[in-house]
């Protein structure tokens, strides 16, 4: 039988709406079943996503929005929101907000009711408040605001049906915006109420596990001490069951090894009491954000994680996969599959697209990305870094920038592409300039932190300093003259602090997958392009050509080897893959310590990629792309040379 | 004090009869408005007025 029911449905628009970090990407993955990064900070959605859904025989479009604080807000991603909840006339808005904070809601919930669209409040985070003993009692505050409201856990998926049932709501919410003094705090009195939440845990058992974490950090840090001092270590005292050795398996033993002496005692007591002591957490919180106590802890996650990314990843997991899978079994018996000649050459010669563009992305640069990113979602979700913000607020005010800046920044150390449009969160035209600028220039993004820590391992700790050091120092410089030079000021530095949670395994790996995806999409491909030009320059007798016109620069005054001038060349396209290129000149002995220490300078100086390119200009503008490109190609240079005639001058020795 | 600086507050929760704690002065004034921790650099932590009730 026919129906008439198959006239076209024009889905109904539902706009998810709230303050920062409430949970609004998990709510909307949850009803769309698409993911979206979801951070335990302030500021991890910039842009809006959509998705649509069939639910209970109806189409939906949902719509996900960067956090407001209020609706006339001034920075350009709570813009991107105001407009959208503006033009697009939602059939309704969903508010999302944390139970915990229900003043603040309510805020929120009055001006958006001044749009007069229906309304729906997902009050999320019900798991944080049972914790804490807030009770809401949401159908005597569903009377008070005429509109459905709903307790919501997102991430276990609790509340969800109550949503579903009201999707379809036509209540508008009857708040106006009198002073909000006269009804927020009587209706806050009405409907909430506050008792000391169940206390699983004493104040002993939170000491005791504080205690174990900082044994873990010292037992953490002694592998370091010890060795400097001559002192037995746990690292050292394994060496003599996992002696680890050039094959395969030693690779293997030593990874084994670094895991036990340098994450395993830190890690564990840490995570345990992340999970199970909400106590604890609170009291890291206040340990993280304290000047005295936050740099040690700053300390400790830095090693952590240059032992997972810079130790097992760029090291062990690069020897394995390069060693073992590539030149071990992938190339040989490729290598015995085509016969010599034009193909060989140009799948497995010197600019092979499988011997050079894949084996640089896949063996070298892959593992580093993955293990970063790894170590990196964990941070995020653990709410630590908003902590570090306020760390270096009074650093980035001299550069013309707050606290809010390190967000972008410290991104930047995953991939400074997704940064730059971060620095959306930052609250004037100028931050956001400085911010793009200091990125493209002097923040190496995960790809190329890992080909550096693979290179700086085999040379000395002041060599290591002095790139690091320079690099720095150019954030520095740069930012401070920056700030004199362009007009507009700077904002001032508010920020909300994240409670401390445990991360979920779950979305780490989730967020972690879809990011080594987006590396292997957007990477890759240029990996092995830029390799397929330099063939195709080489075989024309052209590469010879390009090295000569750059040669006064890279042979005369960077004092290089002719080779790195086509090192360079690969980082244009990405400065990652100038790096490898780098590390792979550098592991077959032809540059010297200072030529490593010159050109990593200079590369990590250069422009990021060409993925980075299309975004400043899509943020900036083609004016101020082409401005920001070029100054920062002559500006890498200019430091490299300097830096050079200062190591010559001094006569130093690396 | 600076309008965008006071809506951004407001936005916290922060509007006049509100009590907050402070929890930390450096680097960073750090308050708590309601479960809500926000740094404040100084000179905005120095507009906000308040009297001491415990």
């Amino acid at each position: 039988m026919l129906s008439l029911q198959t006239e076209r449905q024009v889905p109904r628009k539902v706009v998810l709406v709230g303050n920062p970090n409430v949970g609004k990407s998990a709510v909307f993955s949850r009803l769309t079943s698409r993911y979206v990064t979801i951070s335990n900070y302030p500021g991890t959605t910039v842009d809006l996503f959509r998705g649509r859904a069939r639910i209970q025989g109806r189409d939906y479009e949902f719509v996900d929005t960067p956090g407001i604080q209020a609706l006339h807000s001034q920075s350009e991603d709570e813009q991107v929101t105001s407009d959208v909840l503006r033009n697009e006339k939602p059939d309704l808005i969903l508010q999302v907000a944390d139970g915990k904070n229900l003043r603040r809601t309510l805020l929120l919930t009055a001006q958006l009711s001044k749009l007069k669209r229906p309304l729906v409040l997902a009050l999320n985070m019900k798991d944080e408040c049972d914790e804490r003993g807030i009770q809401i009692d949401a159908q005597a505050l569903s009377k008070r605001i005429g509109v459905p409201v709903v307790q919501t856990t997102a991430i276990t998926g609790d509340g969800f049906p109550e949503i579903v049932d009201h999707l379809d709501s036509k209540e508008f919410c009857s708040l106006n915006g009198h002073p909000p003094s006269e009804w927020v705090e009587e209706i806050l009195q009405a409907v909430r109420t506050e008792d000391e939440g169940e206390e699983r845990w004493t104040e002993t058992k939170t000491n005791l596990l504080s205690a174990a974490v900082v044994l873990g950090a010292l037992v953490h840090l002694e592998n370091y001490l010890g060795a400097w001092l001559g002192l037995p270590t746990l690292y050292g005292l394994l060496g003599n069951w996992l002696q680890p050795s050039e094959t395969l398996a030693g690779s293997a033993r030593e990874a084994v090894r670094l895991v036990i002496a340098y994450l395993l005692p830190v890690l564990l007591p840490f995570l345990f009491a992340l999970r199970s002591d909400s106590r604890f957490n609170e009291r890291f919180g206040i340990w993280a954000r304290k000047f005295s106590t936050g740099i040690p802890i700053l300390v400790v996650a830095l090693s952590v994680v240059y032992q997972m990314v810079g130790n097992l990843g760029a090291q062990i997991l690069v020897d394995i996969l390069e060693n073992g899978v590539f030149a071990g079994y992938l190339t040989p018996l490729l290598r015995a599959l085509v016969p010599a000649g034009l193909v060989h050459d140009f799948l497995l010669g010197e600019y092979g697209a499988i011997s050079v563009g894949l084996t640089y992305g896949i063996a070298i640069v892959l593992p580093v990305v993955a293990s970063f990113f790894i170590a990196f979602s964990f941070l995020e979700d653990s709410g630590y870094l908003p902590r570090l913000a306020v760390l270096s607020d009074r650093l980035f005010r001299l550069m013309g920038l707050n606290g809010k800046a390190f967000l972008p920044m410290i991104l930047g150390l995953g991939c400074v592409t997704m940064a730059t449009m971060t620095t959306r969160i930052l609250n004037s035209k100028k931050e956001r300039l400085i911010a793009t600028v200091l990125l493209a220039l002097g923040v190496p993004c995960s790809a190329q932190l890992g080909v550096i820590l693979g290179i700086i391992t085999g040379i000395s700790p002041l060599a290591t300093a002095i790139i690091f050091g320079t690099v720095l120092l150019q954030l520095f410089v740069v930012g401070l003259i920056f700030s004199r030079i362009l007009p507009g000021k700077r904002s001032d530095f508010v920020l909300e602090l994240p409670p401390i949670r445990y991360p979920h395994w779950k979305n780490i790996a989730q967020k972690t997958g879809l990011r080594v995806k987006w590396f292997l999409k957007e990477a890759l491909p240029l990996f092995v392009l830029g390799t397929v030009i330099l063939f195709v320059l080489d075989r024309l007798s052209l590469l010879g050509f390009l090295v000569a016109g750059v040669q006064p620069i890279v042979t005369g005054l960077l004092e290089l080897p002719s080779k790195t001038a086509t090192v360079f060349f690969l980082g244009f396209l990405r400065r990652d893959y100038g790096a490898a290129g780098l590390f792979d000149m550098a592991r077959n002995g032809l540059l010297t310590t200072q030529q490593i220490v010159v050109s990593l300078t200079v590369m990590t100086l250069f422009v990021p990629c060409i993925a980075n390119f299309f975004i400043v200009i899509r943020e900036q503008g083609l004016r101020n792309a082409f401005l920001i490109t070029a100054f920062i190609s002559g500006y890498a240079i200019a430091v490299g040379a300097l830096l050079n005639m200062a190591i010559n001058f001094v006569g130093l020795v690396l | 004090m600076n309008p965008e600086v006071e809506l951004r507050l407001f936005g916290f929760g922060l509007f006049p009869g509100i009590e907050i704690e402070l929890l930390q002065r450096f680097p960073s004034y750090i308050i708590r408005c309601e479960r809500t921790e926000v740094a404040l650099e100084t000179s905005v932590a120095s507009q906000v007025r308040v009297t001491v009730v415990r």
